[in-house]
């Protein structure tokens, strides 16, 4: 497919979706309710944020011409990754098609981006092609910081990272089912912010109830470099009911605090050094290099000084190009974690803001949540959640808060957790590509 | 399913999908601050609220019967695992918006 094939096709849906209209509005539908929204909008990356975004735009703006660009043909979430790596799920069943959002009437262009030109709101794939946009939407994820611990680039394969879901999750699985009983499984978390902050954590429990039926010999050290950790109290808590927690037991914790960040990882003797010099050997070990916005807006000079897209809160326009918005893990968006679900909320405030824009309407006051479970085992679960508004221009919590760490006295709390938990999976999967 | 989604997944153009949607469902691109509110619920309750289990559906609800339910977990009288995190988060004013638009789906 040409360029120039995808304008006229695009015209003529355009052409159908204006009838379509005309149509509504002939009849005495309420006019003021429907966003006559027309123009062309492409969104980069078909992940929480780039597939809700393109699916909401058509929902609230049918008019829109609409189009996703995403490198992977399907796509691997992250959430319940851990349950893949743990032996509990197949990545089969973490893995999603385009075809709702197809059926949807969105373009889904299977590509990859090469380049971002934001003044000209367009975007150029390999390949040569290149898409011009009224409003460009990149919802890009993560990329990987090199370079802030000593060999970090370099052991993708030997410690994998399993941070972008997929061969490295399945590579990790299996380095866990080849390990012998009475090994040591080491998993290194960068320092804040880093995209999901539980989900170390939450791999070290999975990675648990696995070692705990088979190999319960072994041991998980958590090597962090941070002082401190999401959900800390109730993790600990329920590590301990479940696990034992401590030096010599299942899982231990190192701090961040005890012996400073982690400075080196070495490959050939298998050990992660800290700033102090203490040394942790492991068997297997899930190095998690530290984070920073995709190189995709980087290098469309759409970050600020920390490596993060500013943006406007309430729209997530970027602070530097006009009708370029920046969602998900990319972008600085107050109180909100870099999770799944934060990206999904912020998708359709997005969405909102450019369909209410192009028909002319104001834009509904912006509101935002953000629920994270975390699963201890298969049949125990924690979370934390929070609605946010939009306050003198920045998103502030106005409620919510992490379960209470009380194990052991009301466990059907936390086993209803780990049902909703997948409840939460199915909704946000179907909202997303359904 | 919507009439508008069984068009959509038929292949239909766009212009016998706005046909069509005056006799099937009058949301069809309707925004405002009811559907926005709407959509944070629609993440774990599913699209248009229809229930992904065993997160309940949450349309066709009573308008009174649902800020009732809401504020009651927000009080912490009616037990929830996770509602009360996020129902103590509304006004009143929003929970009657949420309820209105998804009395109607």
């Amino acid at each position: 497919m040409n360029i120039h094939d995808m304008n006229r096709r695009d015209f003529i849906k355009l052409l159908g979706a204006t009838g379509a209209v005309s149509t509504l509005t002939a009849c005495g539908l309420p006019t003021a309710a429907m966003a006559k929204a027309g123009g062309r909008v492409v969104v980069v990356g078909g992940g929480f944020g780039g597939a809700t975004c393109a699916s909401y735009l058509k929902r609230w703006g049918p008019d829109l011409n609409v189009t996703l660009v995403e490198k992977e043909a399907k796509y691997v979430t992250c959430p319940f990754s851990n349950k893949v790596i743990a032996g509990d799920m197949s990545i089969a069943e973490i893995t999603h098609s385009y075809d709702g959002l197809k059926a949807r009437g969105i373009n889904v262009i299977n590509g990859e981006v090469t380049g971002v030109d934001a003044a000209a709101k367009k975007v150029s794939l390999k390949g040569g092609q290149a898409l011009s946009a009224d409003a460009l939407v990149l919802s890009p994820g993560i990329s990987f910081e090199y370079g802030r611990v000593e060999n970090d680039d370099k052991v993708a394969e030997s410690m994998p990272h399993a941070w972008h879901a997929g061969p490295q999750t399945v590579l990790l699985r299996k380095q866990l089912e080849a390990m012998a009983d009475g090994g040591v499984v080491l998993i290194v978390p960068p320092r804040k912010p880093f995209r999901c902050p539980p989900g170390p954590y939450e791999r070290a429990s999975l990675i648990a109830h696995y070692l705990k039926a088979n190999k319960p010999k072994s041991r998980i050290v958590i090597v962090d470099s941070n002082p401190s950790h999401s959900k800390q109290k109730a993790f600990h808590a329920a590590w301990a009911h479940l696990y034992g927690l401590g030096e010599g037991k299942m899982i231990q914790w190192v701090s961040g605090d005890q012996g400073g960040p982690v400075v080196k990882i070495d490959p050939s003797t298998m050990t992660v050094e800290k700033e102090f010099g203490d040394k942790f050997k492991g068997d297997v070990i899930n190095f998690i290099p530290h984070q920073k916005a995709s190189a995709l807006v980087m290098s469309a000079g759409l970050t600020n000084k920390d490596g993060w897209c500013d943006v406007d809160q309430g729209t997530f326009e970027s602070k530097v190009a006009k009708s370029v918005y920046v969602l998900g893990d990319s972008c600085v968006a107050g109180a909100m974690p870099k999770s799944g679900h934060s990206a999904n909320s912020q998708a359709k405030n997005c969405a909102a803001a450019i369909v209410a824009k192009m028909a002319g309407q104001s834009q509904p006051t912006p509101s935002y949540a953000n629920t994270c479970y975390s699963l201890i085992s298969p049949d125990f679960g924690i979370s934390v959640a929070a609605v946010y508004q939009l306050k003198e221009g920045a998103i502030k919590k106005v409620s919510g808060g992490v379960t209470p760490p009380h194990p052991g006295e009301n466990d059907r709390f936390y086993k209803n957790e780990a049902k909703y938990a997948k409840g939460w999976y199915k909704g946000i999967t179907s909202d997303m590509f359904g | 399913m919507s009439v508008k989604r069984v068009v959509m997944m038929t292949g239909l153009s766009a212009g016998l999908v706005g046909a069509l949607a005056l006799s099937g469902t009058a949301h069809a691109g309707e925004l405002n601050r009811g559907a926005l509110l709407s959509a944070q619920c629609e993440t774990c309750h599913g699209t248009d609220g229809t229930g992904a289990a065993p997160m309940p559906s949450i349309n066709g609800m009573d308008v009174a019967d649902m800020v009732d339910v809401m504020k009651a977990f927000a009080s912490k009288e009616e037990k929830s695992t996770m509602m009360y995190r996020h129902a103590q988060g509304y006004s009143d004013e929003e929970l009657k918006a949420v309820a209105e638009y998804l009395k109607g789906k």
